[in-house]
Protein backbone atom coordinates (compact mmCIF):
# COMPACT_ATOMS: atom_id res chain seq x y z
CA UNK A 1 0.00 0.00 0.00
CA UNK A 2 2.77 2.35 1.01
CA UNK A 3 4.77 1.39 -2.05
CA UNK A 4 1.79 2.08 -4.29
CA UNK A 5 1.34 5.45 -2.65
CA UNK A 6 4.98 6.28 -3.28
CA UNK A 7 4.74 5.20 -6.86
CA UNK A 8 1.60 7.31 -7.38
CA UNK A 9 3.31 10.31 -5.80
CA UNK A 10 6.30 9.81 -8.09
CA UNK A 11 4.03 9.67 -11.14
CA UNK A 12 2.25 12.82 -9.97
CA UNK A 13 5.54 14.63 -9.47
CA UNK A 14 6.74 13.46 -12.87
CA UNK A 15 3.56 14.75 -14.55
CA UNK A 16 3.78 18.07 -12.70
CA UNK A 17 7.42 18.61 -13.53
CA UNK A 18 6.88 17.69 -17.17
CA UNK A 19 4.04 20.20 -17.32
CA UNK A 20 6.23 22.87 -15.75
CA UNK A 21 9.09 22.09 -18.09
CA UNK A 22 6.74 22.17 -21.09
CA UNK A 23 5.29 25.53 -20.09
CA UNK A 24 8.72 27.06 -19.47
CA UNK A 25 10.09 25.53 -22.65
CA UNK A 26 7.26 27.01 -24.71
CA UNK A 27 7.93 30.46 -23.27
CA UNK A 28 11.64 30.11 -23.89
CA UNK A 29 10.87 29.20 -27.49
CA UNK A 30 8.64 32.29 -27.85
CA UNK A 31 11.29 34.54 -26.29
CA UNK A 32 13.99 33.09 -28.53
CA UNK A 33 11.81 33.63 -31.59
CA UNK A 34 11.10 37.22 -30.56
CA UNK A 35 14.76 37.89 -29.90
CA UNK A 36 15.60 36.61 -33.36
CA UNK A 37 13.00 39.01 -34.77
CA UNK A 38 14.45 41.86 -32.69
CA UNK A 39 17.94 41.10 -33.99
CA UNK A 40 16.79 41.17 -37.59
CA UNK A 41 13.38 42.84 -37.93
CA UNK A 42 13.64 43.61 -41.65
CA UNK A 43 11.27 40.87 -42.70
CA UNK A 44 8.77 41.36 -39.90
CA UNK A 45 5.31 42.48 -40.95
CA UNK A 46 3.79 43.80 -37.72
CA UNK A 47 0.24 42.83 -36.87
CA UNK A 48 -1.89 42.74 -33.73
CA UNK A 49 -0.08 39.70 -32.37
CA UNK A 50 3.42 41.06 -32.85
CA UNK A 51 5.22 41.67 -29.56
CA UNK A 52 5.68 45.39 -28.75
CA UNK A 53 9.48 45.03 -28.48
CA UNK A 54 9.57 43.55 -31.99
CA UNK A 55 7.48 46.47 -33.30
CA UNK A 56 9.93 48.85 -31.64
CA UNK A 57 12.80 47.06 -33.36
CA UNK A 58 10.99 47.30 -36.69
CA UNK A 59 10.26 51.01 -36.16
CA UNK A 60 13.90 51.62 -35.26
CA UNK A 61 15.03 49.86 -38.43
CA UNK A 62 12.58 51.85 -40.56
CA UNK A 63 13.77 55.09 -38.98
CA UNK A 64 17.42 54.25 -39.57
CA UNK A 65 16.48 53.41 -43.15
CA UNK A 66 14.99 56.87 -43.63
CA UNK A 67 11.28 56.00 -43.41
CA UNK A 68 10.68 57.96 -40.23
CA UNK A 69 6.97 58.51 -40.92
CA UNK A 70 6.24 54.78 -41.03
CA UNK A 71 8.44 54.41 -37.93
CA UNK A 72 6.33 57.02 -36.12
CA UNK A 73 3.15 55.25 -37.21
CA UNK A 74 4.45 52.04 -35.63
CA UNK A 75 5.55 53.87 -32.50
CA UNK A 76 2.04 55.26 -32.15
CA UNK A 77 0.65 51.72 -32.01
CA UNK A 78 2.77 50.81 -29.00
CA UNK A 79 2.98 54.06 -27.06
CA UNK A 80 0.25 52.97 -24.60
CA UNK A 81 1.98 49.74 -23.60
CA UNK A 82 1.34 48.88 -19.92
CA UNK A 83 5.04 48.66 -19.08
CA UNK A 84 6.26 52.14 -18.00
CA UNK A 85 9.89 51.35 -18.88
CA UNK A 86 8.93 50.29 -22.40
CA UNK A 87 6.55 53.25 -22.82
CA UNK A 88 9.36 55.54 -21.74
CA UNK A 89 11.63 54.27 -24.53
CA UNK A 90 8.84 54.64 -27.09
CA UNK A 91 8.19 58.25 -26.08
CA UNK A 92 11.90 59.01 -26.05
CA UNK A 93 12.33 57.64 -29.57
CA UNK A 94 9.26 59.45 -30.88
CA UNK A 95 10.35 62.73 -29.32
CA UNK A 96 13.85 62.32 -30.70
CA UNK A 97 12.59 61.65 -34.22
CA UNK A 98 10.31 64.70 -34.13
CA UNK A 99 13.18 66.77 -32.76
CA UNK A 100 15.61 65.56 -35.39
CA UNK A 101 13.21 66.49 -38.19
CA UNK A 102 12.46 69.85 -36.58
CA UNK A 103 16.16 70.62 -36.15
CA UNK A 104 16.90 69.62 -39.71
CA UNK A 105 14.21 71.94 -41.02
CA UNK A 106 15.08 74.75 -38.64
CA UNK A 107 18.77 74.66 -39.43
CA UNK A 108 18.26 74.42 -43.19
CA UNK A 109 15.18 76.57 -43.86
CA UNK A 110 14.78 78.68 -40.73
CA UNK A 111 11.60 80.71 -40.42
CA UNK A 112 10.52 79.73 -43.91
CA UNK A 113 9.32 76.49 -42.35
CA UNK A 114 8.03 78.19 -39.23
CA UNK A 115 4.73 76.31 -38.98
CA UNK A 116 6.20 72.86 -39.53
CA UNK A 117 9.12 73.43 -37.22
CA UNK A 118 6.80 74.71 -34.54
CA UNK A 119 4.52 71.69 -34.83
CA UNK A 120 7.42 69.22 -34.83
CA UNK A 121 9.08 70.88 -31.84
CA UNK A 122 5.80 70.84 -29.93
CA UNK A 123 5.43 67.10 -30.60
CA UNK A 124 9.06 66.52 -29.64
CA UNK A 125 8.58 68.38 -26.36
CA UNK A 126 5.39 66.52 -25.55
CA UNK A 127 7.01 63.12 -26.06
CA UNK A 128 10.29 63.94 -24.35
CA UNK A 129 8.43 65.40 -21.37
CA UNK A 130 6.42 62.20 -21.10
CA UNK A 131 9.66 60.21 -21.28
CA UNK A 132 11.03 62.30 -18.42
CA UNK A 133 7.86 61.94 -16.40
CA UNK A 134 8.30 58.19 -16.66
CA UNK A 135 12.04 58.29 -15.97
CA UNK A 136 13.29 61.61 -14.61
CA UNK A 137 16.96 60.56 -14.61
CA UNK A 138 17.08 59.88 -18.36
CA UNK A 139 20.00 62.12 -19.34
CA UNK A 140 19.47 61.71 -23.08
CA UNK A 141 15.83 62.79 -22.82
CA UNK A 142 16.89 65.80 -20.72
CA UNK A 143 19.50 66.79 -23.26
CA UNK A 144 17.16 66.46 -26.23
CA UNK A 145 14.34 68.30 -24.47
CA UNK A 146 16.67 71.19 -23.67
CA UNK A 147 17.67 71.28 -27.31
CA UNK A 148 13.99 71.32 -28.27
CA UNK A 149 13.57 74.43 -26.14
CA UNK A 150 16.64 76.00 -27.80
CA UNK A 151 15.29 75.59 -31.29
CA UNK A 152 11.73 76.58 -30.45
CA UNK A 153 11.06 79.34 -32.97
CA UNK A 154 10.31 82.72 -31.43
CA UNK A 155 6.66 83.76 -31.59
CA UNK A 156 5.94 84.94 -35.09
CA UNK A 157 5.25 88.61 -35.21
CA UNK A 158 1.79 89.53 -36.29
CA UNK A 159 1.81 91.02 -39.76
CA UNK A 160 1.09 94.69 -39.85
CA UNK A 161 -2.01 95.88 -41.65
CA UNK A 162 -1.13 97.18 -45.07
CA UNK A 163 -3.90 99.71 -45.14
CA UNK A 164 -2.65 103.21 -44.60
CA UNK A 165 -5.15 106.06 -44.78
CA UNK A 166 -3.95 109.25 -46.40
CA UNK A 167 -6.95 111.32 -45.66
CA UNK A 168 -7.80 112.68 -42.26
CA UNK A 169 -11.41 111.59 -42.28
CA UNK A 170 -13.36 108.83 -43.87
CA UNK A 171 -16.04 111.35 -44.67
CA UNK A 172 -13.69 113.00 -47.08
CA UNK A 173 -13.79 109.82 -49.15
CA UNK A 174 -17.56 110.03 -49.65
CA UNK A 175 -18.48 111.10 -53.10
CA UNK A 176 -19.91 114.61 -53.28
CA UNK A 177 -23.06 115.57 -55.03
CA UNK A 178 -22.31 116.75 -58.51
CA UNK A 179 -22.71 120.44 -58.88
CA UNK A 180 -21.90 121.10 -55.27
CA UNK A 181 -25.46 120.64 -54.06
CA UNK A 182 -26.22 119.83 -50.41
CA UNK B 1 -13.86 86.64 58.45
CA UNK B 2 -16.10 88.88 56.39
CA UNK B 3 -13.16 91.19 55.99
CA UNK B 4 -11.29 88.47 54.16
CA UNK B 5 -14.14 87.24 51.99
CA UNK B 6 -14.19 90.14 49.58
CA UNK B 7 -10.43 90.24 48.82
CA UNK B 8 -10.40 86.46 48.36
CA UNK B 9 -13.34 86.59 45.98
CA UNK B 10 -11.67 89.41 44.06
CA UNK B 11 -8.44 87.47 43.82
CA UNK B 12 -10.28 84.40 42.59
CA UNK B 13 -12.11 86.46 40.01
CA UNK B 14 -8.83 87.93 38.76
CA UNK B 15 -7.23 84.48 38.46
CA UNK B 16 -10.23 83.05 36.60
CA UNK B 17 -10.34 86.03 34.26
CA UNK B 18 -6.61 85.75 33.57
CA UNK B 19 -6.90 82.04 32.81
CA UNK B 20 -9.85 82.65 30.49
CA UNK B 21 -7.97 85.39 28.69
CA UNK B 22 -4.94 83.12 28.27
CA UNK B 23 -7.11 80.33 26.90
CA UNK B 24 -8.86 82.70 24.57
CA UNK B 25 -5.48 83.97 23.39
CA UNK B 26 -4.40 80.41 22.75
CA UNK B 27 -7.42 79.77 20.61
CA UNK B 28 -6.89 82.86 18.59
CA UNK B 29 -3.23 82.17 17.68
CA UNK B 30 -3.58 82.12 13.92
CA UNK B 31 -2.19 79.40 11.72
CA UNK B 32 0.86 80.72 9.93
CA UNK B 33 3.62 79.83 7.50
CA UNK B 34 6.82 78.93 9.30
CA UNK B 35 9.46 77.92 6.80
CA UNK B 36 10.32 76.27 3.54
CA UNK B 37 13.62 74.86 2.43
CA UNK B 38 15.93 77.12 0.49
CA UNK B 39 16.94 75.22 -2.65
CA UNK B 40 20.33 76.71 -3.18
CA UNK B 41 21.34 73.92 -5.55
CA UNK B 42 21.02 74.57 -9.24
CA UNK B 43 18.78 72.41 -11.30
CA UNK B 44 18.69 71.19 -14.86
CA UNK B 45 16.04 70.10 -17.29
CA UNK B 46 13.73 67.39 -15.95
CA UNK B 47 14.87 67.61 -12.33
CA UNK B 48 12.56 66.65 -9.50
CA UNK B 49 12.45 69.39 -6.85
CA UNK B 50 11.12 68.67 -3.41
CA UNK B 51 9.71 71.63 -1.51
CA UNK B 52 9.02 71.22 2.20
CA UNK B 53 6.62 73.79 3.62
CA UNK B 54 6.07 73.88 7.38
CA UNK B 55 2.87 75.47 8.67
CA UNK B 56 1.89 76.08 12.32
CA UNK B 57 -1.68 74.95 12.63
CA UNK B 58 -2.41 75.31 16.40
CA UNK B 59 -4.90 72.51 16.67
CA UNK B 60 -6.44 73.08 13.26
CA UNK B 61 -5.87 71.16 10.09
CA UNK B 62 -5.08 72.00 6.53
CA UNK B 63 -8.14 71.88 4.33
CA UNK B 64 -7.28 69.14 1.80
CA UNK B 65 -9.11 71.11 -0.87
CA UNK B 66 -6.56 73.91 -0.53
CA UNK B 67 -3.58 71.60 -1.09
CA UNK B 68 -2.02 71.77 -4.53
CA UNK B 69 -2.92 68.91 -6.83
CA UNK B 70 -0.61 66.99 -9.17
CA UNK B 71 -0.48 68.40 -12.68
CA UNK B 72 1.01 71.31 -14.62
CA UNK B 73 1.19 74.61 -12.72
CA UNK B 74 3.25 76.75 -15.08
CA UNK B 75 4.60 76.36 -18.59
CA UNK B 76 7.73 74.79 -17.17
CA UNK B 77 6.76 73.11 -13.89
CA UNK B 78 4.47 70.30 -12.87
CA UNK B 79 3.50 68.96 -9.48
CA UNK B 80 4.14 65.23 -9.34
CA UNK B 81 3.28 64.41 -5.73
CA UNK B 82 1.87 66.10 -2.59
CA UNK B 83 2.30 64.58 0.85
CA UNK B 84 1.39 65.94 4.28
CA UNK B 85 2.78 64.94 7.63
CA UNK B 86 1.51 66.38 10.93
CA UNK B 87 3.35 66.40 14.23
CA UNK B 88 2.41 68.47 17.31
CA UNK B 89 1.12 71.80 16.09
CA UNK B 90 2.96 71.73 12.80
CA UNK B 91 2.13 70.26 9.44
CA UNK B 92 4.76 69.60 6.84
CA UNK B 93 3.55 69.73 3.25
CA UNK B 94 5.99 68.07 0.89
CA UNK B 95 5.47 68.94 -2.75
CA UNK B 96 7.48 67.24 -5.47
CA UNK B 97 7.77 69.26 -8.66
CA UNK B 98 9.28 68.34 -11.99
CA UNK B 99 10.73 71.20 -13.96
CA UNK B 100 11.11 71.50 -17.74
CA UNK B 101 12.87 74.82 -17.94
CA UNK B 102 14.99 75.26 -21.05
CA UNK B 103 17.83 77.74 -20.58
CA UNK B 104 20.89 78.78 -22.58
CA UNK B 105 22.75 80.07 -19.53
CA UNK B 106 22.27 80.24 -15.76
CA UNK B 107 18.84 81.60 -14.91
CA UNK B 108 16.57 81.87 -11.92
CA UNK B 109 12.85 81.28 -11.94
CA UNK B 110 10.25 81.01 -9.22
CA UNK B 111 7.94 78.23 -8.30
CA UNK B 112 4.62 79.99 -7.69
CA UNK B 113 3.37 80.88 -4.20
CA UNK B 114 0.84 78.68 -2.44
CA UNK B 115 -2.24 79.53 -0.44
CA UNK B 116 -3.24 76.94 2.16
CA UNK B 117 -6.43 77.09 4.22
CA UNK B 118 -6.22 75.94 7.84
CA UNK B 119 -9.53 75.19 9.52
CA UNK B 120 -10.26 74.87 13.23
CA UNK B 121 -13.23 75.27 15.54
CA UNK B 122 -13.03 79.03 15.28
CA UNK B 123 -13.15 79.15 11.48
CA UNK B 124 -10.50 79.11 8.81
CA UNK B 125 -7.27 80.98 8.18
CA UNK B 126 -5.46 81.46 4.90
CA UNK B 127 -1.74 80.83 5.04
CA UNK B 128 0.35 82.40 2.31
CA UNK B 129 3.47 80.49 1.30
CA UNK B 130 5.87 82.65 -0.69
CA UNK B 131 7.23 81.75 -4.12
CA UNK B 132 10.35 79.59 -4.18
CA UNK B 133 13.27 80.82 -6.28
CA UNK B 134 15.00 78.07 -8.21
CA UNK B 135 18.16 78.47 -10.27
CA UNK B 136 18.79 76.59 -13.49
CA UNK B 137 21.84 75.63 -15.50
CA UNK B 138 21.86 74.43 -19.09
CA UNK B 139 22.89 70.89 -19.98
CA UNK B 140 24.18 71.95 -23.39
CA UNK B 141 27.31 74.04 -22.89
CA UNK B 142 26.66 77.72 -23.63
CA UNK B 143 28.30 79.07 -26.74
CA UNK B 144 27.66 76.08 -28.99
CA UNK B 145 25.56 77.13 -31.99
CA UNK B 146 22.27 75.27 -32.36
CA UNK B 147 23.29 73.67 -35.63
CA UNK B 148 26.43 72.22 -34.01
CA UNK B 149 24.54 70.42 -31.25
CA UNK B 150 24.31 66.68 -31.80
CA UNK B 151 20.98 65.24 -30.76
CA UNK B 152 21.14 62.09 -28.66
CA UNK B 153 20.24 59.05 -30.73
CA UNK B 154 17.11 56.93 -30.54
CA UNK B 155 17.34 53.69 -28.61
CA UNK B 156 17.24 50.22 -30.10
CA UNK B 157 14.84 47.52 -28.98
CA UNK B 158 16.04 45.43 -26.08
CA UNK B 159 16.25 41.68 -26.33
CA UNK B 160 13.75 39.99 -24.07
CA UNK B 161 15.34 38.23 -21.10
CA UNK B 162 15.00 34.48 -20.82
CA UNK B 163 14.42 34.83 -17.09
CA UNK B 164 12.49 33.49 -15.31
CA UNK B 165 11.63 30.76 -17.81
CA UNK B 166 15.13 29.30 -17.75
CA UNK B 167 14.91 28.75 -14.03
CA UNK B 168 11.44 27.21 -14.30
CA UNK B 169 12.64 24.90 -17.04
CA UNK B 170 15.60 23.82 -14.92
CA UNK B 171 13.31 23.22 -11.98
CA UNK B 172 10.87 21.21 -14.10
CA UNK B 173 13.62 19.11 -15.67
CA UNK B 174 15.27 18.59 -12.29
CA UNK B 175 12.07 17.49 -10.59
CA UNK B 176 11.18 15.30 -13.57
CA UNK B 177 14.58 13.66 -13.44
CA UNK B 178 14.24 12.99 -9.71
CA UNK B 179 10.74 11.55 -10.17
CA UNK B 180 11.89 9.51 -13.17
CA UNK B 181 14.90 8.09 -11.35
CA UNK B 182 12.73 7.25 -8.38
CA UNK B 183 10.26 5.40 -10.59
CA UNK B 184 13.08 3.53 -12.33
CA UNK B 185 14.55 2.64 -8.98
CA UNK B 186 11.15 1.45 -7.76
CA UNK B 187 10.94 -0.86 -10.76
CA UNK B 188 14.49 -2.12 -10.39
CA UNK B 189 15.61 -0.62 -13.66
CA UNK B 190 18.58 1.19 -12.17
CA UNK B 191 21.25 -1.50 -11.67
CA UNK B 192 23.76 0.94 -10.17
CA UNK B 193 21.45 2.07 -7.43
CA UNK B 194 19.21 -0.92 -7.04
CA UNK B 195 21.27 -2.72 -4.40
CA UNK B 196 21.11 -6.52 -4.16
CA UNK B 197 18.39 -7.92 -6.40
CA UNK B 198 18.55 -11.67 -5.94
CA UNK B 199 15.73 -12.55 -8.32
CA UNK B 200 17.12 -10.29 -10.99
CA UNK B 201 20.41 -12.13 -10.77
CA UNK B 202 18.55 -15.41 -10.64
CA UNK B 203 16.78 -14.56 -13.88
CA UNK B 204 20.10 -13.86 -15.55
CA UNK B 205 21.61 -17.12 -14.29
CA UNK B 206 18.53 -19.09 -15.30
CA UNK B 207 18.72 -17.73 -18.83
CA UNK B 208 22.26 -19.04 -19.07
CA UNK B 209 20.94 -22.57 -18.40
CA UNK B 210 18.62 -22.56 -21.35
CA UNK B 211 20.80 -24.80 -23.54
CA UNK B 212 21.76 -27.31 -20.86
CA UNK B 213 20.33 -30.86 -21.18
CA UNK B 214 18.52 -31.08 -17.81
CA UNK B 215 18.57 -27.70 -16.10
CA UNK B 216 15.79 -28.43 -13.57
CA UNK B 217 17.97 -29.09 -10.53
CA UNK B 218 20.29 -26.20 -11.21
CA UNK B 219 17.31 -23.92 -11.75
CA UNK B 220 15.81 -24.96 -8.43
CA UNK B 221 19.11 -24.31 -6.67
CA UNK B 222 19.35 -20.85 -8.20
CA UNK B 223 15.81 -19.97 -7.08
CA UNK B 224 16.45 -21.35 -3.56
CA UNK B 225 19.54 -19.20 -3.35
CA UNK B 226 17.59 -16.12 -4.44
CA UNK B 227 14.88 -16.82 -1.85
CA UNK B 228 17.43 -17.36 0.90
CA UNK B 229 19.28 -14.20 -0.05
CA UNK B 230 16.07 -12.19 -0.04
CA UNK B 231 15.05 -13.56 3.36
CA UNK B 232 18.55 -13.36 4.84
CA UNK B 233 18.17 -16.96 5.99
CA UNK B 234 17.32 -20.34 4.55
CA UNK B 235 13.66 -20.55 3.53
CA UNK B 236 11.88 -23.89 3.62
CA UNK B 237 8.36 -24.87 2.74
CA UNK B 238 7.19 -24.62 6.35
CA UNK B 239 8.78 -21.17 6.66
CA UNK B 240 7.02 -19.77 3.60
CA UNK B 241 4.30 -17.97 5.59
CA UNK B 242 6.88 -16.28 7.78
CA UNK B 243 8.78 -15.23 4.64
CA UNK B 244 5.63 -13.75 3.06
CA UNK B 245 4.83 -11.89 6.26
CA UNK B 246 8.23 -10.22 6.19
CA UNK B 247 8.08 -9.69 2.42
CA UNK B 248 4.45 -8.94 1.56
CA UNK B 249 5.46 -7.78 -1.93
CA UNK B 250 5.69 -11.48 -2.85
CA UNK B 251 2.25 -12.31 -1.47
CA UNK B 252 0.82 -12.65 -4.97
CA UNK B 253 3.30 -15.47 -5.59
CA UNK B 254 2.09 -17.60 -2.68
CA UNK B 255 0.64 -20.36 -4.89
CA UNK B 256 3.64 -20.38 -7.22
CA UNK B 257 6.06 -20.52 -4.28
CA UNK B 258 4.07 -23.41 -2.74
CA UNK B 259 4.25 -25.21 -6.02
CA UNK B 260 7.97 -24.45 -6.30
CA UNK B 261 8.71 -26.00 -2.89
CA UNK B 262 6.65 -29.05 -3.85
CA UNK B 263 8.50 -29.42 -7.14
CA UNK B 264 11.84 -28.98 -5.43
CA UNK B 265 11.01 -31.63 -2.82
CA UNK B 266 9.93 -34.04 -5.49
CA UNK B 267 13.01 -33.36 -7.61
CA UNK B 268 15.61 -33.65 -4.88
CA UNK B 269 14.06 -36.20 -2.51
CA UNK B 270 11.77 -38.31 -4.69
CA UNK B 271 14.00 -38.34 -7.75
CA UNK B 272 11.19 -36.93 -9.83
CA UNK B 273 11.46 -35.86 -13.41
CA UNK B 274 12.68 -32.35 -14.12
CA UNK B 275 10.41 -31.90 -17.11
CA UNK B 276 8.98 -28.38 -17.03
CA UNK B 277 10.85 -27.49 -13.84
CA UNK B 278 13.19 -25.12 -15.63
CA UNK B 279 10.35 -23.27 -17.39
CA UNK B 280 8.44 -22.99 -14.14
CA UNK B 281 11.48 -21.66 -12.27
CA UNK B 282 12.15 -19.11 -14.98
CA UNK B 283 8.53 -17.90 -14.88
CA UNK B 284 8.59 -17.64 -11.08
CA UNK B 285 11.93 -15.81 -11.10
CA UNK B 286 10.65 -13.28 -13.63
CA UNK B 287 7.53 -12.51 -11.58
CA UNK B 288 9.57 -12.26 -8.40
CA UNK B 289 11.99 -9.89 -10.17
CA UNK B 290 9.15 -7.51 -10.94
CA UNK B 291 7.98 -7.58 -7.34
CA UNK B 292 11.24 -7.42 -5.44
CA UNK B 293 11.75 -3.67 -6.04
CA UNK B 294 8.48 -2.93 -4.32
CA UNK B 295 10.01 -3.71 -1.01
CA UNK B 296 9.62 -0.79 1.32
Amino acid sequence: MQAKLRESAAWGLLALSLGLAGWAGYHLFVVARENAAIDDPRHIIPDEDTAPEVILAKAQTLDLGGDYQEALRLYHTIRNDPSPAFRQRVHYNMGTIYLREAASLWNSRGVLEYARVNALVALAKENLKEALRLRPDDQDARFNLEYAFRITPPPKEKEKANWQGTKSSVFSTLPGIPGGGP
Amino acid sequence: MRKLTLPLASLLAVVVTFAWVLRANDRTVPARFESQDGHTATHTMGDLITRDVVVSIHGGQIDPASLPVPGPITEWAEIRKVETDSADDRTRVRITYQVFYGVRGPETAELPPLRLRVTDAGGSTLVEVPALPVSFMPLIPPGIPDEKVTIRATRPAERRPFAPYGRWLSLGVGLGAVAGFYLLWLRGLLPLFSGPLPFRRACRELQQLVNQPSPGRAACLILHRALNETAGAAVFANGLEAFLTRHPEFADLRELLDKFFALSRQLFFAEGSDDGVYAFCLKLARQARRLERRRS
